[in-house]
């Protein structure tokens, strides 16, 4: 088995890139993809040290990666952050799992509008709030217009890195945030154990190209526009790590040429708007019970 | 008319006793809610307790969250979060996701809090949802009344200035003039 650019490694996929170049893995292809890729297996372990071939077969009913869903990724990633400004009008399902494993969907919306690399304001409704969120460089704000609270905390000087203190700091995560992130973290490249073509599929009317991705602790599957304009316009997340699998869902309209000034970003409390702490994830961690 | 009055006894048992078992239930979890940002998965693991299922009144959690915000945010193990625990415990330091309906919203410093008859909260953000910490009562902490004549919708909490009337009369909501702080009771709720 010769390998067109490497020679071959321990791991299963590598190994298996030649037979599968170009199949979309359409109907029947994935179980010839899953013999390919059981016999890569079988030949990578045969060349590997114990550990790594161990490590294989845990992902044995992984697909393999395909690179062209792999450089589809990569291109998304890499048009997205020549956007300089944008906004996305998101729909969102989300699974909450009940104690006894019974999921329960809920919906919300979120209107993004973010001039990077260091503005942006996203507002959510769902049935439980309404609430935004205000970035201008230097702080954050979260306010909650049906409690009539919020929260300002200094921040950091770019999306990137709020996103990641929102995250770590406070348990926030900043929705939609994964479309600052594409393409940037190559942990998360590193983290796909499974890669495959789907195939065209429309989203609202549009034609995009279906992926689906394995990795650890998800599955996921996104749709990325045809043509010249590689967006995301569809984002399915599946939870693992619980038995009952919880999925979250968003369907994304795009604005590439979106109206704002500059005040939009910062916020500025309306009257009777009363101002509360934002708590830090550390400072809970003390308190005992 | 024997059989309807049984029909009606078994009704309003059914109603007894079926009713708190649904909120009997909590949601041990969510889905999440990014692909690039791998953070919650591990603070899963440690949450088991994350908020009140409440099928029929599904507004008593306000703020809510964001794609499963909530429910990795370990301000949920913290204490236990009931709606009960409203009425039954105030120990400082526990937190609820809501405060009884009649209490008194009160700026201190500039940060809001919730005074609910003896029992003082402080509201914050926990996540992206709303819940409410016992804090030790502003009144035995800080409050000092020996003052008649301040108004009691406008008390000091602190120790500087609290005998100075033209203070006072000039105090409106929240003022904070050398170290002197001031109260503003007011009657909404804070909740809309």
């Amino acid at each position: 088995m010769s390998s067109p650019k490497k020679p071959p490694t321990c791991s299963g996929y590598e190994t298996s890139r030649g037979g599968q170049h170009g199949s979309t893995a359409r109907g029947g292809h994935n179980k010839s993809l899953l013999h390919v890729s059981a016999l890569a297996l079988i030949a990578g372990a045969a060349l590997c040290v114990p550990a790594k071939s161990a490590a294989q077969a845990d992902s044995k009913n992984t697909p393999a990666i395909e690179p062209g869903a792999m450089d589809a990724l990569n291109q998304m990633g890499v048009y997205l952050r020549t956007l300089k400004s944008f906004q996305v009008l998101a729909n969102i399902t989300t699974d909450d799992v009940l104690d006894d494993g019974q999921t329960i969907q809920f919906s919300s919306k979120a209107d993004l509008v973010a001039a990077r690399p260091d503005r942006f304001r996203v507002e959510v409704t769902d049935d439980d709030g309404h609430r935004f969120f205000f970035y201008d460089g230097k702080n954050f704000t979260i306010y909650g217009q049906v409690v009539n609270y919020y929260a300002t905390v200094p921040a950091p000087p770019t999306i990137a890195k709020l996103t990641d203190d929102l995250s770590d700091k406070y348990g926030i995560e900043l929705p939609l945030s994964d479309l600052f992130q594409w393409g940037t973290d190559s942990d998360a490249i590193h983290r796909i154990k499974g890669a495959v073509d789907i195939g065209p599929s429309a989203v609202n009317g549009i034609t995009c190209e279906h992926y689906a991705f394995h990795e650890k602790d998800i599955d996921w599957q996104i749709w990325i526009e045809l043509g010249e304009f590689p967006l995301p316009l569809k984002l399915a997340i599946r939870t693992l790590t619980d038995e009952a699998k919880p999925q979250y869902t968003e369907t994304l309209t795009w604005n590439l040429a979106p109206s704002y000034n500059d005040d939009a970003f910062t916020f500025v409390p309306p009257p009777g708007v009363e101002r509360v702490p934002l708590a830090e994830l550390k400072a809970k961690s003390n308190e005992k019970k | 008319m024997k059989t309807s009055m049984s029909i009606v006894i078994v009704v309003v048992i059914a109603i007894l006793f079926g009713g708190p078992s649904l909120q009997a239930q909590r949601y041990r979890g969510g889905a999440r809610t990014n692909v690039n940002h791998n953070v919650n998965v591990n603070r899963n693991t440690n949450v088991n307790v994350n908020r009140n299922v409440n099928v029929n009144v599904h507004g008593g959690y306000y703020g809510g969250y964001y794609g499963g915000g909530c429910c990795y945010h370990p301000v949920a193990t913290a204490a236990a979060v009931t709606a009960t625990a409203v009425v039954t415990a105030a120990v400082v330091g526990s937190i609820v996701h809501s405060v009884p309906p009649s209490c008194t919203s009160v700026i201190v410093n500039g940060l809001a809090y919730q005074q609910c008859g003896s029992t003082w909260y402080q509201p914050q953000f926990s996540g992206t949802s709303t819940t409410y910490v016992v804090v030790n009562p502003l009144d035995d902490r800080r409050l000092k009344r020996n003052d008649p004549s301040v108004p009691r919708s406008m008390e000091c909490i602190c120790t500087i200035g609290c005998n100075r009337p033209e203070l006072i009369s000039r105090a409106a909501n929240l003022v904070d003039e050398g170290g002197t702080a001031w109260l503003d009771r007011r009657d909404s709720h804070g909740r809309s």
